[in-house]
Formats: structure tokens, C-alpha cells, sequence
């Protein structure tokens, strides 16, 4: 009996592909919409981990304005480079280095025109030497007014290598600088997420991105060993008073990958309402197949009545067929989801941050904190 | 009307169109139901018996041949003659089956779809199928209707070997007198009562018959 109705399942192919590829469809929707958000949002928090790997506990002062993310980019909040001193005087505080990191360094490329990004932010800031998490790839950091280091994204973007001359415009008018060396982070990455940037020696920076010099709008604190993180954040906290945000590197990576995850999850409501079209859809086609399957199969089954078969074994074999369809097309549909979000996502992968539109959200940053204020 | 059919015979209803012989057929097998009177395969009461019961007896007590052959397409040929077994759940009688392949003459084509069969075989194929069960009765629906009269006669013979040697009980439903010719006993049905009945027929003592009844009915019309 089940062999008969396997049979005659097989002897029809045509019938059996067209009422399965509804089913395909849409289990491919939704299984890939979910594939596809989990995997980017796995990444995006191994990018963040990354990031703030060397962070114990971040510094940065308050906006002094709330700037919505939707409406503009923030402005940086320098504060003195007297507070570094401050925080390296709190116990449990190894070592504190302050940086200058904001989005708003263009390069002029090798052709004249800027590089421009869609999406990640290109962030100008200040060298340092002792970053444990860049690797310098050719030539070395800047240590002249003239010179910068740029990350090997950029440098790929803009066509430029080593010796070359390039402009910078930033909140200063353009000027002219060399690359002296190009850096990218371990595992071979180009740089987190996507993100350009451009390395300056520190006074530069300063003037050129904070628009004076003596001011940091981030400072990273290494923590002693034995030192909790939270104690040491609570600490520096007490100590800097209510201008500042104190966080440790921990909290900077969750929130980081939390806000860009909020994106993704808008973007995968986005794919399952696809899916549930595709779905929705299908059940009238699957359906209607089935009914024209049934009509077919009606001197069958009456043949099969005859020679005694019960009223419960015909439901049964048409069941069957049903269920066969719905569990091979099941997993097929489930294999080309997950085929379908490892295309879309080895294609995106080439400018993985493209998914943020949110250009000045919580961007990945090496081992500072300075953007993290534009993560509320 | 009442009629009997016995046991280890083979008995052919013969008719005009629209005698009545195929409605007579569908009673007694319990296709379609009746709405005064009885009908009984054995010791089985057909009428008034359920969906479930009536399963049952298509499955245990009555075996079909029909004009269309009616295999099913994608099933081999000895798979299609174990069909009935295999939907009952029970496995075959080897020797049985043995049996009723070598009558039929299909050894060395069990393996064959139906498609890949003569008209002939694929007829052989469906009265295997209607034996190898050994119901109560067969209920042969003009079983030669679409052969021609070499395979027919072949059919038929396998019938009436059937019955005579291994006692099986066997209704059809013919036009063709020769056809009839091969059964124990003819009953002529028209306008839905049995007008007459021959036993031991040949070909022509049916088409006598078959005259005379033609002439009757005329009479009866004039």
C-alpha cells in the first residue's frame, strides 16, 4: 500500500517538483531571512569583541548636545588631556591612554577625487604605537606633523601606497600629508567593519579633528591585574564626576553590537514579511495543487477502493504523499536558505558594514571608546 | 426479481443495453446499494452493510475484472496482482500464486509495467490480480469488451479453467454470445427482470436465444 502510493508519487516528477517548489519557496524565506540575520549578528559581535579587546574600561565625556543619530552626525566632545592624568591617578588604573578618534577625515585619492564610503565612517585620529590590536602591514606610523598611516580598506579605496602624497580634508581646509605607513588588525583583517581610517600624529589630530590641540575625546584604561573591571569603572566614575561616561569594555561591545543588532532585527522583519508573502502565496498554490493532485489521482483511488482498500488508507496515502512532498521540500527549501544567506552575506562581505545605515551608530572602533556616546 | 448464483459456477448475465445487467452487477457487489430487497455473497448480507463492512467484503469475499483492465500504471505487473493482498496486509500464498500465474501465463513477464503489456496481458494481469485473493465470487464488467477475439477467448478459457479446476464462482456481464458460450448458465435480463436462462450454451443456442428474445420484445412493443 505505501509502496503503491510511494510509486505513483515518483511516477509523476513534474507534479511532485511544481506542488514542492511552493513549499521551497517559502521555507527558503524564512529559514534564510533567519540564517542570514544570526550569522550577521554573530559577526558584528566577534567585531565588537574584537574592538574593545584591549579596553578594560572607557572614557568619554557627555555630548553637550544630543544630537538624534537619524538627523546628523555627533560632535565630538573633547575634554582635556589633564583628565588621562586624573584617571591614571585612580588606583587599579595600569595604563591610560587618551586618544582622538571622530568621524570626518576624507582622503583625496589617487585619482584626485575623495574616497567616499557607504556607510561605515571614515574616523580621523591620533597614532598610537603601543595599540596592540593594529598590525602594520608596510612602512610605520607617523611621527612627523606631515605624515599619517592609513588602514589597508582605505588604502585600498583610495589607490594609494607608501611615499605617496595625498590631501586630508577634515574640519580644516585641505591639506597635504605622506603616507608613511598602512595597518590593518590581526586575522589578516583590513580593518573592523569596514571603517576608514586616516592616523595622525597626536597634536594633529587634535587641531584637525577636535579643532584644538591638548584635548582627547577618549581615553582607554587598562586595568591592573586583580582589578574587577566594574570596580575600577565605578571608581574612575566617582572620580570624574556626572560630565563623563564611564563604561567597561564589556558594556561598550554589547551596546556597540546590541544597537547595530536593533538595525538587523528591523532588517529581518523586513525578510520574514517577504517570507510570509511567499508563504502566504504558496498555501493557496499548494492548495490548488493538491486538489488537482487529488482529481488526478481519483480513478486510483477508486480503483484502489475496489480491490478493498479502506476509506482510512486512501486519506492515508494521500496524507502520505502530502507529508512526503512537505518533508523533502522542507529540507530542501531549509538547504537553500541557508545556501541563499551564505551568498548574500560572502557578497556583502566585501563591504560587511554597507548593512548600517545608520552611518554614525556605535561603529566598531580599535581599542578606544570615542564613538560609543552615539550609541543612545 | 430474484436471482441466485451458485457456488463453483460460472454464470453470464446477458441483456440489451439498458437491461439492467451492469445495475444487477454493481448490487451484488456492493457498489451501489439497493433500495428494497437483499442481496448476500455467501453468508454475508451486502445491504445495509457500512462503509467499514463493506471494505471488508471487497476485500475478503469479491474479486473484480473490468472492460478498461484497470491497473495501476506505475506498478509493476506482479505488483499489481498482489495489490489486493498487500492493501489487506496479508502476504501471498506462494504456492497459489504460483499457481495462478503459471493459468494465466504471465511467468516471465511480472516484471513488465502495464503500459508494456499487450491488451491481452494486461487483462490476464487484472484476472490474476481477482484470483490470487480467491474471493467468494469475481465479478467479470464485459471482460473481453476490449480485446480482440483471440485474446478474448484466451481470457475467457482462463475463466472457465478457473471454475472448473479450482472452483471458483464467477458473474459476467457480456454482450458477446460467444463470450457467453463459456459459462455453466446464461441469464438474459430486459427491462430489469430475468426473461429467460440457458445452461451448458454454445454460441449459437445464446444467439437463438438472443432472436427469439428480440422478437418477443418487438411483439410485445407492436
Amino acid at each position: 500500500m505505501l509502496r503503491a502510493t510511494l510509486k505513483s508519487l515518483l511516477a509523476r516528477k513534474l507534479r511532485l517538483v511544481l506542488s514542492g517548489l511552493a513549499v521551497v519557496l517559502g521555507v527558503m524565506f524564512v529559514s534564510g531571512a533567519f540564517v542570514l540575520t544570526d550569522t550577521l549578528g554573530r559577526s558584528f559581535d566577534a567585531v565588537f569583541s574584537t574592538a574593545y579587546a584591549q579596553t578594560d574600561v572607557g572614557v568619554a565625556a557627555k555630548p553637550k548636545v544630543d544630537v538624534n543619530e537619524f538627523e546628523g552626525e555627533e560632535a565630538a566632545a573633547p575634554f582635556p588631556a589633564s583628565v588621562v592624568d586624573e584617571v591614571a591617578a585612580v588606583p587599579g588604573a595600569a595604563k591610560v591612554t587618551g586618544y582622538v578618534s571622530t568621524d570626518g577625515a576624507r582622503l583625496i585619492g589617487a585619482n584626485g577625487k575623495v574616497v567616499t564610503s557607504f556607510g561605515p565612517p571614515q574616523l580621523g585620529e591620533s597614532w598610537n604605537p603601543d595599540d596592540e590590536l593594529i598590525e602594520l602591514r608596510d612602512g610605520r606610523g607617523p611621527t612627523a606633523d606631515n605624515e599619517i598611516a592609513i588602514n589597508a580598506t582605505l588604502a585600498d579605496a583610495a589607490k594609494v601606497t607608501v611615499g605617496d602624497k595625498v590631501g586630508v580634508l577634515t574640519r580644516e581646509p585641505r591639506q597635504d600629508f605622506t603616507v608613511v605607513g598602512v595597518f590593518g588588525y590581526s586575522g589578516g583583517r583590513d580593518s573592523l567593519g569596514g571603517v576608514q581610517q586616516v592616523a595622525f600624529t597626536p597634536p594633529v589630530a587634535q587641531k584637525l579633528m577636535l579643532g584644538e590641540t591638548g584635548v582627547w575625546n577618549a581615553i582607554t584604561v587598562k586595568a591592573a591585574s586583580g582589578v574587577p573591571h566594574e570596580k575600577l569603572r565605578d571608581d574612575i566614575a566617582a572620580k570624574l564626576g556626572g560630565g563623563y561616561e564611564v563604561k567597561t569594555g564589556k558594556q561598550l561591545a554589547d551596546e556597540a553590537s546590541g544597537a547595530l543588532k536593533q538595525g538587523l532585527s528591523f532588517f529581518n522583519n523586513i525578510l520574514l514579511g517577504f517570507a510570509g508573502v511567499a508563504l502566504f502565496v504558496g498555501i493557496f498554490l499548494i492548495l490548488n495543487t493538491f486538489s488537482i493532485i487529488v482529481a488526478q489521482r481519483t480513478r486510483e483511488l477508486a480503483l484502489m477502493r475496489a480491490v478493498g482498500a479502506s476509506r482510512r488508507q486512501m486519506i492515508g496515502s494521500v496524507l502520505t504523499e502530502a507529508v512526503v512532498i512537505g518533508l523533502v521540500a522542507s529540507v530542501l527549501g531549509l538547504g537553500a536558505g541557508v545556501g541563499w544567506a551564505r551568498c548574500w552575506r560572502m557578497y556583502s562581505a566585501r563591504s560587511p558594514a554597507g548593512w548600517r545605515w545608520r552611518r554614525s551608530a556605535c561603529r566598531p572602533r580599535r581599542s578606544s571608546a570615542p564613538s560609543w556616546s552615539a550609541c543612545w | 426479481m430474484s436471482a441466485e448464483f451458485e457456488r463453483g459456477r460460472f454464470t453470464a448475465i446477458m441483456g440489451p443495453s439498458g437491461s439492467g445487467k451492469s445495475t444487477l452487477m454493481h448490487c451484488l457487489a456492493g457498489l451501489d446499494s439497493v433500495t428494497r430487497g437483499q442481496v448476500a455473497i455467501g453468508d454475508t448480507v451486502v445491504t445495509g452493510l457500512g462503509d467499514a463492512g463493506l471494505t471488508r467484503l471487497r476485500r475478503d469475499k469479491v474479486g473484480f475484472i473490468f472492460q478498461q483492465f484497470n491497473l495501476l500504471p506505475t506498478l509493476s505487473a506482479r505488483e499489481n496482482i498482489l495489490l489486493p493482498l498487500s492493501i489487506a496486509g496479508r502476504g501471498p500464498d506462494q504456492e497459489w500464486f504460483d499457481t495462478v500465474i503459471a493459468t494465466v501465463g504471465l511467468g516471465d513477464r511480472l516484471g513488465h509495467r502495464p503500459s508494456q503489456l499487450s491488451g491481452g496481458q494486461q487483462q490476464r494481469v487484472a484476472c490474476a490480480r481477482a484470483l490470487v485473493a480467491r474471493p467468494e465470487v469475481i465479478f467479470a464488467d464485459e471482460p473481453t469488451g476490449n480485446l480482440d477475439s483471440r485474446s478474448g477467448a484466451e481470457v475467457l478459457a482462463f475463466l472457465r479453467r478457473s471454475v472448473r479446476e479450482y472452483g471458483q464462482t464467477i458473474v459476467m456481464v457480456t454482450h458477446d454470445p460467444v463470450a457467453a458460450s463459456y459459462a455453466d448458465r446464461v441469464v438474459f435480463l430486459a427491462d430489469g427482470s430475468i426473461v429467460s436462462e440457458l445452461f451448458e450454451p454454445t454460441p449459437e443456442s445464446v444467439l437463438d436465444t438472443m432472436k427469439r428474445l428480440d422478437v418477443l420484445s418487438g411483439e410485445a412493443a407492436a
